[in-house]
């Protein structure tokens, strides 16, 4: 088959990757008639140009991949170790950078119409029983490479596959090895890919040798352990100079053929995990065959181009996949590149500082395939909240909203980009308004009066966009400066237990915003001291006695005296004061010495008495009134004692 | 009159000599409550020019003018001076007469004022009918009296409102007191005038009057 090495051995189950002997080219397209110069994508069982036949055996694949690299002994070539040379950091860019790529890139993500989940089983003895499993995306093994020194019975320059089965597993038992890991319903996520020095001599299931005409320049196997379990592994002879797999399994450079044949080796692991295991029946193709073309092997096998993956500061070669999807589109592109996620960013038009919103992330990933891979978002404003690395997840089937998880902070016109964390991506962004306003004071702080001892409040109040902060400062030297209130940032500001040494203190409040700065003016506290006693109304205890009303003729005044007589056993201490409570609207006390102001009634007109007034002595006051109706007025009095009348 | 002065106070016990007639004779229905007082002031030190002037005061001390009490001068004697004329600009209220004959002022009104100008002679002296009917409220109708001389300016007095009045009664009582701010001034009880058959118990109320009159006058 045009320099294919396939041998299909039912009960062996290996496949062998096709030896690439042939140069480089467009994959094969299916022939349009028998006569056709160009070689066909599949054949028919008798290797005629045929169809591919693509069928789900009921099988297992690998949900997540873990991928463990593995070292046969401390002498891999520089082509497995370092083969992509060293990165700008000066790291190498070894097989194991190689892998955590593509098991975490679009590579994946196209394999996702093979999930088995729901899918019925359409050949093979399981024909109807739908499977359960996912493909995603995986991880490499942390630790990786994992270098083995094998056995002695297991070492030498000519191995067969069952040495390598043998060692894998003596090595994990030793712990050398990462042990299996298996996903959430009990299928292998493991894979042990292993690369043997130069010099080593593999021969596989099916006798032939690696690297050699007619060979195999890497294949995928499977070994049931102990607990029953379908380890797969992958071995990959030597791509080393001399070594015939550095040009005769591909047309590209040593370190390009290696990654593609490894993606290779891998797209058909993930989903034909199971193939070397026997037969659960006499059928030659049963179940535990996964996803597999009777007559043209497994979804690697039908394609030989390769395609650029970048990833990071990196480009791997990757070999196309066979995509029943695409076929069924077009017979002539059944082989497929990973596809270049492109991203659609769904943000508001406009926002304002501080103020987080919605955004929505549409993935594709331009090949029909679900992205699965890991946003970053990126912005403009270097003060941006913005939303973690997110990985997408099958159910978010290519669009994820991220609930108010971005804020902008800065004014004006601001972008918001997200793109693949690692891998070449079409980045999407929106260009976001930023609208913001000064702050404007709409409240000043007011002058307040309180009792020493008491709380004073002070209020203020501002807008603007974003909402402004507060901070209350104090002057103690009159406002020619300001300072801080610690802790008082809220737009009440409460002095509690205010002491006279507060009197006169000035108060404001500044509002700040990421646009302006605004002061409120300056509120002054004033503090005065505990609140007078009051004189106290004595009327009770002392009788007053009025005259009648003298006339002057020539000031026009009233004169009437009033005397007072304590008619209690106790003195009445002075000052005393007589208040002429509901005066005559027409009539003034004239020689008023004030009004109550603190007695009430307030407001009374009163005039004083000397004190003390002893007890049953009297004492006497002139009132004088003004009067210019001459109509006569009225009044009735309050003796008070106390200095506060 | 800037000479020393003394502050007299007189009272008068008119009821008691008032009541033992009533006592003796029963009470005539047309008796009203009041007092008489003679009254005579020294106007020695005015000028003898025309242009003095005296001023008769009844205030009302329910301030409604109720008119329940009436004040009438008489007898007016001038001790060589004359009556001038009664001054209209400052006569107001419950007023009437001339001091050539009789004088009257009634609580009609809340300010009642009487003034009429003279010239001095030595003294001036009047007859004072007072009733003395009591007002509700708690401060009682005043009569007072004032001179000024032909400047305009009162003879000064001790009267502690500084009005400068030269006597002054508050109605308080069916006796009131009547107080005098100058030693200018004397008030005195005029002699009885007893009907025929009378004179028996007339003459002991008027024992009993002078021994009042001599403990509460002048204190």
């Amino acid at each position: 088959m045009l320099g294919y090495s396939q041998t299909q051995k039912p009960d062996g189950r290996v496949r062998i990757v096709p030896k690439r002997i042939i140069p480089k080219s467009a994959d094969t397209p299916q022939l349009t008639s028998t006569s056709g110069a160009s070689a066909p994508l599949c054949l028919d069982a008798s290797g005629n140009p045929g169809t591919c036949l693509f069928n789900y055996y009921g099988g297992p694949v690998i949900s997540n991949i873990d991928a463990v690299v593995v070292y046969w002994g401390s002498s891999v070539s520089k082509v497995v170790d370092c083969g992509g040379g060293l990165d700008s950091h000066g790291n190498c860019i070894g097989i194991s950078q190689f892998h955590s790529a593509v098991v975490n890139s679009t590579f994946i993500d196209m394999l996702g119409e093979y999930n088995t989940a729901g899918v019925d089983a359409t050949a093979g003895s399981k024909t109807g029983l739908p499977g359960n499993q996912k493909i995603g995306r995986g991880t490499l093994h942390p630790g990786s490479p994992f270098t083995i020194t094998p056995s002695a019975a297991n070492s030498g320059t000519n191995i067969n596959d069952a040495n390598i089965q043998s060692e894998i597993q003596s090595q994990i038992a030793a712990g050398h090895l990462p042990a299996v890991a298996t996903d959430g319903i009990g299928n292998v996520n493991t894979i042990y890919v292993v690369y043997f020095p130069p010099g080593v001599t593999i021969t596989d299931p099916n006798g032939t040798v690696s690297c050699a005409a007619g060979g195999f320049c890497a294949y995928h196997n499977t070994y049931l352990n102990s607990s029953n379990l379908a380890v797969p592994y992958g071995v990959v002879p030597d791509f080393g100079p001399g070594s015939a797999c550095d040009t005769g399994c591909g047309s590209d450079t040593p370190w390009q053929n290696l990654t593609s044949t490894v993606s290779h080796e891998l797209a058909e692991s993930i989903t034909d995990t199971a193939v070397g295991l026997p037969s659960a029946s006499t059928l030659a193709f049963d179940y535990p065959l996964t996803w597999y073309d009777v007559n043209n092997g497994e979804i690697g096998d039908p394609c030989s181009n390769t395609a650029s993956l970048q990833f990071g500061a990196n480009t791997f070669a990757v070999q196309h996949i066979f995509s029943i999807k695409a076929y069924k589109a077009n017979p002539n592109a059944g082989c497929v590149s990973p596809g270049i996620p492109t991203f659609t960013l769904t943000a508001p038009a406009s926002s304002t500082p501080g103020s987080p919103f919605d955004v929505t992330v549409t993935a594709n990933n331009g090949d029909g395939s679900t992205y699965l891979g890991t946003v970053q978002f990126t912005s403009s404003d270097g003060s941006a909240k913005l939303p973690a690395d997110y990985t997408f997840a099958a159910t978010d089937a290519g669009a994820h909203t991220f609930i108010g998880a971005v804020t902008l902070n800065r004014i004006g016109s601001d972008t918001l980009s997200v793109a693949d964390v690692n891998q070449s991506s079409n980045a999407g962004s929106a260009a976001i308004n930023v609208l913001g306003s000064a702050p404007l004071v709409t409240a000043n702080p007011s002058d307040t009066t309180v009792i020493a001892g008491s709380t004073a409040t002070f209020r203020a109040a501002a807008t603007g966009t974003p909402t402004p902060t507060v901070q209350w400062q104090v002057s103690t030297n009159g406002g020619m400066s300001f300072s801080d209130i610690a802790g008082q940032t809220s737009t009440t500001l409460t002095i509690s237990s205010v002491v006279l040494g507060q009197n006169g203190q000035k108060f404001r409040a500044v509002f700040t915003n990421s646009v302006a700065t605004a002061t409120t003016t300056a509120a002054t506290l004033t503090v005065n001291g505990p609140p007078p006693t009051c004189a106290t109304d004595v009327s009770g205890t002392v009788t007053v006695k009025r005259s009648g009303f003298s006339y002057n003729i020539v000031s026009k005044r009233y004169a009437q005296t009033i005397t007072l007589k304590n008619n209690s056993g106790s003195p009445i201490a002075g000052p005393i004061s007589l208040a002429l409570d509901a005066l005559s609207a027409n009539a003034r006390l004239f020689n008023s010495a004030g009004t109550t102001a603190c007695a009430a009634p307030l407001g009374s007109p009163y005039v004083s008495i000397a004190g003390p007034l002893a007890p049953g002595s009297s004492a006497f006051v002139v009132l004088q009134f003004t009067d210019p109706t001459r109509t006569g007025f009225s009044y009735s009095t309050r003796v008070l004692a106390g200095a506060q009348p | 009159m800037k000479g020393k002065m003394t502050n007299m106070k007189i009272s008068f016990l008119l009821i008691v000599a008032v009541a033992a007639l009533l006592f003796t004779f029963g009470a005539p229905t047309s008796f009203a409550t009041g007092i008489s007082l003679n009254v005579s002031i020294n106007t020695s030190g005015l000028p003898t020019t025309p242009g003095s002037e005296i001023f008769f005061i009844f205030t009302d001390g329910s301030g409604t003018g109720d008119a329940n009490n009436t004040a009438t001068l008489s007898a007016f004697a001038l001790g060589g001076g004359t009556v001038g004329t009664v001054d209209l600009a400052n006569t107001f209220g419950g007023t009437s007469g001339d001091m050539a004959s009789t004088v009257s002022l009634t609580d009609s009104s809340f300010t009642n004022v009487f003034a009429e100008t003279f010239s001095a002679g030595s003294s001036l002296s009047f007859l004072l009918n007072l009733t003395t009917n009591l007002d509700a409220g708690g401060t009682p109708d005043q009569f007072s009296v004032a001179i000024a001389d032909p400047s305009g300016a009162f003879i000064s007095t001790l009267d502690p409102t500084g009005f400068n009045n030269l006597l002054l009664i508050n109605l308080d009582s069916v006796t009131p007191s009547a107080t005098t701010y100058s030693n200018l001034v004397t008030a005195s009880l005029p002699a009885p005038v007893p009907e025929p058959g009378t004179v028996l118990l007339l003459g002991s109320g008027l024992l009993a009057l002078v021994g009042a009159g001599r403990r509460r006058i002048f204190h």
